[in-house]
């Protein structure tokens, strides 16, 4: 590794003193991301306001053989952003300007820094929105996003990021600026935006998105089940979708995660209900009462004990803060929980509940279940008091055995938090060693040296870069 | 060199001939009934590193640049099972030789349907279709195919299975191979599988044309529904029957719902009219196609894009570009037609910013004339940030034409690509964008 103070002194005069963080207390804040379970200090985090910066102390990392690793807002869950091993942590947080909002083209050119939810609020004076909507949005960039292929509660209808990404201008790790795809669709070659989007940091640093946006809904209808039984809550999804119905949101939270909502929150949710559905139509208002009162429908003839529906902005928001509070409500019952996300098809959803419970009580670890049961993206809370080694391990091998029955129900291993770090060991429940092979030599393509972003996502890469 | 290779799959029972690709026939059709027997074609292509090109419905050969070498035509159409399809789960996994409206008719008896209406098909296969991208109108309101593939498996050009993907809506895990063989034509492999994100049959439809006095008004009234709260399944702008234009603009949904947009067509519309002054504005009408009507219309705009020629010399362009510059771009073309004496038949996925042209030569042109005219068209898609591709010439004039367009600052890494998961070129040598 490259002396220190040679390596500080080198970037602070390509992106300024300010912008080189170097003094062991102020890197602290960048030892892990969402994933707490794992930390690591880069040597150093450089903050590089403009592209050409960014193309410039890349070019000069790869000038010294020093790997390195982007960073968004740090709020993955997965330890993508975490350096596996010494070098220089990118943080692309100072590039946050919004560069264009072409409103009768729909799309939005933005720095890979910028929030997400900011690019919603740049096409709100239009009746334009940014569909994709993890619930970090407030924080997470697009940069982030497009690294993890972010989803959020609307992917059922609405689809993940990459559906909404038409161009990346990106940072090769020899520092080449490249621009791939573009504002105009069915641009001939291979889709080297699509292959970008999901590659969690390794193929090189996004620095500018091009941006689909869509038109605001005109209404909502927004209506909340509460249910006796798991397997009623899901069958009135399967009808509701046997209907011809594609809600915008379908959210389901269980017992546990019902009981600790209310305990923290008090919405007003019977904390005896085994199951809470949430669903949330929208689009034009002609037409939209009426799915609703299918919806209604559907709930009672799958025995809801009671349906709540929305009837204007304010009760709308208060179905959904139950839902959104649940992450934070966990707090209270736990010092420590660990949000897993795995995917099974949706008809196995009530099948995997079960071996969820299952599991929970085989390794004495309290698991609450909130999710997205449009699409079949699980998110079981497993919680646990990080300070006891013992409980650490237990809630370690739950989680694994979770992963292993969404593989084994024919799903995957992550819905919307990428594999990162926590999940290299369960890559090869899911793809083959020939699969893994195409994908490792794909990344060569884009990173012959394998230094961006090191050690992440798939097994077997020895040390210094060098890949299986 | 090739006896080897015929005991490993059937060989087509129909004539090599029907399989030539843009003039040139093959030396061996070999028609496998399942994925080991394709892997096992390509495996002993590679030995002798013959060309292997995969073949589907044999739709879009015209496609790109003629073959560099043509050995084997490896015709996946047998392999056309349905693997597996859940209605509840909204997807599908299909062999990638399934015709498309085979697959179409079956997810019907479930109300069900995959929202994308590219030509022909009946006779164009999903692996194919994914190999060359090829959209439709419905793409306005339900996207193209990279927004309904959700997995996919392939046979590399060595004849290993790889997979990319998942069978799931929802997945972040690994590498999104699956993106990267959408348009690919066949050169990092050969698709055996797709997963598809299906969408319920909607439950109303209607079709409203709108002719328009010229291509100026036509922007100005796709700018105006750009800012309403319209949602239009369809978007399609063609020339006229008896105006310069005519816009399609389809809806589809609950009854009530698409009752209710056709009204707010109208009064949108009227507003329109209101602002613009002269005649021409104040005759424009929104015309309903009628139910028994509407499929043929839609057949028709659908098929445009493959519409044979009425004689050879046709040379098909399709030119990418942002919604806001499809007018002024047509009206260009049409005029620099029109010095140059060529005829022009169009149609543009409006909201798309897609504009699909077939051009011919009432006399035998000069082809250096010809191709000068193409390449000036093609740069200038590209001053603007679009794009220009030609989708169908005769193979005499493909030498003087643009066929991809230019490489754009990324095709160093697409190179890259080509080179990591084909390095010996067994794949479809040749034809695709910078030879690759």
């Amino acid at each position: 590794m490259v002396d220190k103070s040679f390596l500080v002194r080198s970037l602070q005069q390509m992106v300024g003193e300010e912008a080189v963080i170097w003094r062991e207390e102020d890197l602290l804040v960048y030892e892990c991301d969402g994933y707490t379970l794992e930390k690591a200090q880069p040597e150093l985090v450089v903050l590089p306001r403009t592209t050409a910066e960014v193309a410039a102390v890349v070019r000069f990392l790869h000038e010294h053989r020093v790997p390195f690793v982007p960073r968004g807002a740090g709020t993955g869950l997965t330890g993508g952003c975490l350096p596996a091993e010494p070098g220089v942590m990118i943080a692309l947080t100072r590039m946050k300007e919004i560069l264009e909002v072409d409103c009768r083209n729909r799309r939005a050119v933005v720095q890979a820094g910028v929030a997400n939810l900011q690019v919603s609020r740049a096409g709100q004076p239009y009746g334009l929105f940014y569909a994709p909507d993890p619930s970090s949005q407030a924080a997470c960039t697009i940069g982030g996003n497009v690294a993890t292929n972010s989803g959020g509660a609307h992917t059922l209808k609405y689809g993940v990021t990459t559906n909404h990404v038409l161009g990346l201008e990106v940072v090769l790790s020899d520092g080449t600026i490249v621009h791939l795809g573009g504002p105009a669709e069915d641009l001939p070659g291979y889709d080297l935006t699509g292959l970008f989007v999901g590659s969690e940091g390794m193929l090189g640093i996004a620095t500018q998105a091009i941006l689909r946006l869509i038109r605001q809904p005109q209404a909502y209808q927004t209506l909340l089940g509460i249910f006796d039984s798991l397997d009623d809550a899901s069958e009135t999804v399967s009808d509701i979708i046997a209907q011809g119905i594609i809600p915008a949101a379908l959210e389901m939270m269980d017992h546990f995660a019902i009981q600790a909502v209310e305990n923290a929150v008090h919405v007003g949710f019977p904390t005896d209900a085994e199951a809470i559905l949430l669903i949330e139509v929208d689009g034009l208002e002609a037409g939209l009462a009426q799915q609703a009162e299918q919806i209604e429908a559907a709930y009672r003839a799958h025995r809801a004990r009671e349906v709540r529906r929305a009837a204007n902005e304010a009760e709308r928001a208060r179905l959904w803060r139950g839902r959104k509070g649940a992450f934070g409500a966990m707090g209270r019952l736990s010092p420590s929980y660990c949000t897993q996300d795995g995917v099974v098809p949706r008809s196995k959803l009530p099948e995997m509940l079960r071996r969820i419970a299952a599991i929970g009580q085989k390794y004495g670890v309290r698991i609450a279940n909130v999710f997205h049961a449009g699409d079949g993206n699980i998110h079981p809370l497993l919680l646990f008091d990080e300070r006891l080694p013992e409980e650490v391990e237990r809630v370690k091998a739950a989680s694994d055995e979770i992963l292993r029955a969404c593989v084994d129900l024919g799903g995957t291993i992550t819905g919307e938090h990428g594999i990162g770090l926590e999940k290299i060991h369960h890559m090869p429940l899911l793809f083959t060693p020939a699969d893994l092979l195409a994908m490792v030599q794909l990344r060569a393509a884009f990173c012959p040296d394998g230094r961006c972003n090191p050690h992440k996502v798939f097994p077997g890469q020895a040390s210094g870069g060098n890949h299986a | 060199m090739l006896d080897p290779l015929r005991h490993l799959a059937p060989e087509a029972a129909a004539p090599r001939s029907d399989y030539a690709v843009q003039g040139q026939v093959p030396e061996l059709v070999l028609q496998p009934r399942d994925r080991e027997q394709a892997a096992a074609v390509l495996q002993a292509a590679r030995t002798d590193r013959l060309a292997v090109i995969p073949w589907g419905g044999g739709t879009q050969q015209d496609f790109g640049y003629a073959p560099e070498r043509l050995e084997v035509v490896l015709d996946v159409s047998l392999l056309r099972r349905i693997v597996e399809y859940e209605p509840a789960d909204l997807t599908v996994t299909v062999e990638a030789g399934c015709r498309l409206a085979d697959l179409q008719a079956v997810l019907a008896e479930h109300r069900q349907t995959l929202p994308l209406d590219p030509p022909r098909p009946e006779q164009a296969t999903v692996g194919g279709l994914l190999a060359t991208n090829t959209n439709g109108p419905l793409r306005y309101g339900y996207g193209a195919w990279r927004d309904r593939l959700l997995g996919l498996q392939a046979l590399r050009a060595d004849g290993t299975l790889i997979r990319g993907g998942s069978r799931v809506v929802k997945n972040a895990a690994g590498l999104d191979l699956s993106k990267l063989f959408i348009g690919s034509l066949g050169t990092l492999g050969v698709i055996v599988e797709a997963t598809l994100k299906l969408h319920p049959q909607p439950a109303s439809e209607r079709l409203l044309g709108l002719p328009l006095p010229s291509l100026a008004a036509s922007e100005e009234v796709l700018a105006t529904l750009m800012e309403t709260p319209l949602l239009p399944s369809l978007l399609e702008l063609r020339k006229g029957r008896e105006s310069t234009a005519e816009l399609f603009i389809g809806f589809q949904g609950p009854e009530e719902t698409v009752v209710w947009e056709v009204e707010e067509l109208g009064r949108t519309l009227m507003e329109w009219k209101k602002r613009t002054p002269g005649r021409s504005a104040a005759s424009v009408e929104v015309m309903e196609v009628a139910p028994e009507a509407r499929e043929a219309v839609r057949r028709e705009l659908a098929d445009f894009p493959a519409a044979t020629a009425p004689a050879a010399g046709r040379v098909s362009l399709r030119i990418s570009l942002r919604s806001s510059d499809v007018a002024r771009f047509c009206q260009m073309v049409l005029e620099q037609a029109d010095g140059h004496g060529v005829q022009v038949a169009w149609q543009s996925s409006a909201g798309n910013g897609l504009l699909h042209v077939h051009l011919d030569w009432p006399q035998a042109p000069d082809p250096q004339v010809q191709g000068a005219w193409i390449h000036q068209l093609c740069r200038g898609a590209e001053a603007i940030q679009g794009h220009l591709v030609v989708t169908a010439a005769p193979p005499a004039l493909k030498p003087y034409l643009p066929v991809w367009g230019a490489a754009r600052d990324d095709f160093f890494l697409m190179r890259r690509v080509k080179e990591q998961m084909d390095p010996d070129r067994i794949l479809n040598p040749g034809r695709f964008v910078g030879r690759l």
